[in-house]
């Protein structure tokens, strides 16, 4: 790829991270929080791009005038342009020096297939390494194009079955750090030991594992995080969840495993991007009133004692109302 | 892409051509020839402009391909991986492409210690001043060598910078809260990592495993810094980009396919932990900034696997091993990526086991 296309390429890579943050579109793959890098990072690839392609055309244009000129054809009028950092480098920019290269990033061609081009050992520098001629960057279309053209939506219910592991849980010194005037368990001051290997929610005894949580909004139905609703399922000492119905944001999915039937209310938590999602869900019995990947906002209550071992701990609630909704503008939990 | 015959088709693993006709034409490269007439050759911008017309044309059936739920999955998980590593990608071209073009040799033949035995612990713990993850530091490694950095050291930055930087051990902290030994034992082993990786380089390393480095001048052939800044950010970074989607590809492909509930079967036993935390760590090829956090969410894991996982995953990784290829050569990453992660995983399980017993 000729120095022309890569400053394209970078331009048009660096506008389209742009663009996907200005229109919200990034947080299907990264978090809100990335915004800031996307900006810089896309914005100064747009700059490089742009100033890259402006020195090539120009280097181009003079070349060509130089060409036109009738310099003698020794010096290799029309690669000059492309060459010329490596030529001003003290380079004879040779053929010699672009097989060699080629050879190197062909795949299967080794060095030993062109034994004549092969400079002298002894002076590793002696070939240039034109990244002009390198192939790796058309790579970068994919992404781009990807993009451009599908954008693929955030993770949905495919991703939930992909992906699930035991909710007793991803995370429990998340919650302590959000409260961190939890003193129960075996924690104290604010570090909460669940992860003993165990993965599980009950400790070696059997019991249930509690630790407290900060009281839920006021008002009816208030909105509860989808993990933060688990995690207040699995331990909460005050059983907040289950007496009191609550909102959560999700959406539906085929049913988990350990559940014949019924249907899931699903949402993905990542922390850092969409390579790093975790489901978490929760199970309603009954046919799924809507087409899997709808969001809703579902009034759920707990069934007590629902979440096991067996079924990866996805407790089973109740529902009193699924209303279907938008897609957050973060289709991801933190 | 190349243009090395006059039909101009891309040959793959062609040999190369002979030296008489080998001549590469850049942008449509209109030839004069001998008799002043121009021969049409296509040049990658026309190569470019057809790829875009044929995704723009065939994009309903493309569509249509990605919108299966496995591909729609893959192809998140992809363009997430891709957009989450560039804004680090780009931090590091621009500190190469700075070094490239206005920090002159000398400087770092006079800050680097001449004793291999030394230069390569000081070039690790300089890698806590860089406060990127892992794609940022393969570029500035690179110019740190072409720079006249023995490779041990620049190897040993390369390997610390991603482990050890304050950013990351921030959030390894918040991460993991209730094991706050963590942190610590997260720098030890990153940088003893980087350390001993470097010096085992020094030991067994040869320059012709590298592939040759590119030049860039610093203003003394006569090009102004800017001029280089600009290049070399433009190449580092376009090369580096290139080999970070396969990596992002590959680790798309193993997120997808290896089911999650893999981690539940094995957590009792603490070699096998280990083993599969490393090896999820190179598959997974998770930012360095984003591993703590999914380290402690593996509930079923031993501590010392997590650690493991947190001290391979910054130095070895299948989205790093395919951006050392592209940088360094295939010769060299065949090499350096097993030898870093056979002394990850052993540091990384001595650390942990002297941390946290048996």
């Amino acid at each position: 790829m000729n120095k022309e296309t890569q400053s394209i390429v970078v331009a048009l890579l660096g506008g389209l991270l742009v663009s996907i943050t200005l229109s919200g579109r990034f947080t299907s793959y990264v978090k809100p929080g990335f915004a800031p890098l996307l900006l810089i990072g896309g914005g100064v690839l747009v700059v490089v791009g742009v100033l890259s392609l402006i020195v090539a055309i120009r280097a181009d244009v003079l070349a060509d005038r130089r060409a036109k000129a009738g310099r003698p054809p020794a010096s290799n009028p029309s690669t000059a342009p492309v060459a010329g950092r490596t030529a001003a480098a003290g380079h004879i920019e040779g053929v010699h020096a672009a097989a060699v290269h080629n050879s190197a990033v062909d795949n299967g061609a080794v060095d030993a297939a062109a034994p004549v081009v092969t400079p002298p050992a002894d002076d590793p520098f002696a070939h240039g390494h034109d990244h002009d001629r390198s192939r790796a960057p058309w790579l970068i279309l994919l992404p781009v194009l990807v993009l451009l053209l599908v954008a693929p939506p955030a993770l949905g219910a495919d991703a939930v079955a992909r992906n699930a592991s035991s909710q007793a849980l991803a995370g429990v010194e998340v919650v302590s750090r959000a409260d961190s005037s939890s003193k129960d368990g075996s924690g104290g001051g604010g570090g909460y030991k669940f992860n003993d290997g165990s993965g599980s929610a009950e400790d070696s005894s059997g019991s249930r594992r509690t630790m407290h949580f900060p009281p839920l909004a006021e008002g009816a139905n208030p909105p509860v995080g989808m993990k933060d609703f688990i995690l207040r399922a699995l331990y909460d000492v005050d059983n907040s969840v289950q007496n009191t119905p609550v909102t959560v944001t999700g959406f539906i999915a085929p049913p988990g495993q350990g559940y014949p039937a019924g249907y899931t209310i699903a949402r993905m938590v990542i922390s850092c991007c969409a390579a790093d999602a975790n489901p978490m869900q929760l199970h309603v019995d009954g046919s799924a009133p809507l087409p899997a990947n709808t969001w809703v906002d579902a009034v759920i209550s707990l069934v007590p004692n629902t979440a096991t071992m067996d079924n990866g701990y996805v407790p089973t609630v109740t529902v009193t109302s699924l209303a279907p909704v938008q897609q957050p503008e973060d289709p991801y939990e933190h | 892409m190349t243009l090395r015959d006059a039909t101009g088709t891309p040959a793959p693993g062609s040999p190369p051509r002979t030296p008489d006709t080998g001549v590469e034409v850049s942008l449509g490269g209109p030839l004069p020839t001998a008799t002043g007439r121009r021969r049409y050759r296509p040049g990658s911008l026309e190569i470019f402009g057809v790829v875009l017309l044929v995704a723009i044309l065939f994009r309903g059936p493309l569509e249509g391909l990605l919108a299966r739920p496995v591909l729609q999955s893959w192809s998140t998980v992809f363009v997430a991986i891709c957009v989450q590593a560039t804004p680090f990608l780009v931090l590091g071209v621009v500190v190469s492409g700075a070094i490239a073009a206005f920090v002159p040799a000398s400087v770092f033949t006079r800050v680097m210690p001449d004793r291999p035995a030394l230069a390569v612990p000081v070039a690790g713990v300089c890698g806590v001043a860089l406060p990127g993850c892992e794609c940022g530091s393969v570029p500035i490694a690179n110019r740190l060598i072409e720079r006249g950095v023995r490779p041990s050291a620049a190897l040993a930055f390369l390997l610390s910078a991603p482990a050890i930087n304050p950013i990351v051990l921030v959030a390894t902290a918040v991460a993991f809260t209730s094991e706050p030994m963590m942190v610590w034992a997260r720098l030890i082993a990153g940088l003893l990592t980087a350390v001993i990786v470097g010096w085992i380089w020094e030991r067994i390393g040869r320059p012709e495993w590298m592939k040759p480095q590119r030049r860039v001048g610093g203003g003394a052939d006569g090009q102004s810094g800017w001029r280089v800044f600009l290049s070399t950010m433009l190449g580092d970074f376009t090369q580096a980009a290139g080999f970070l989607v396969i990596g992002a590809a590959a680790a798309a492909t193993f997120k997808t396919v290896v089911p999650a509930r893999i981690m539940e079967s094995i957590g009792s036993s603490l070699f096998l932990s280990i083993g599969l935390m490393a090896g999820l760590a190179f598959i997974l090829a998770l930012c360095s900034e984003a591993d703590a956090f999914v380290a402690a969410s593996f509930s079923t894991i031993p501590v010392v696997g997590k650690l493991v996982f947190l001290t391979v995953g910054p130095a070895v990784d299948v989205k790093l091993f395919a951006m050392q290829v592209g940088v360094f050569g295939r010769k060299f990453a065949a090499r350096f990526a097993p030898l870093t992660f056979g002394v990850a995983v052993t540091v990384g399980t001595v650390v942990g086991l002297l941390f946290w017993g048996w």
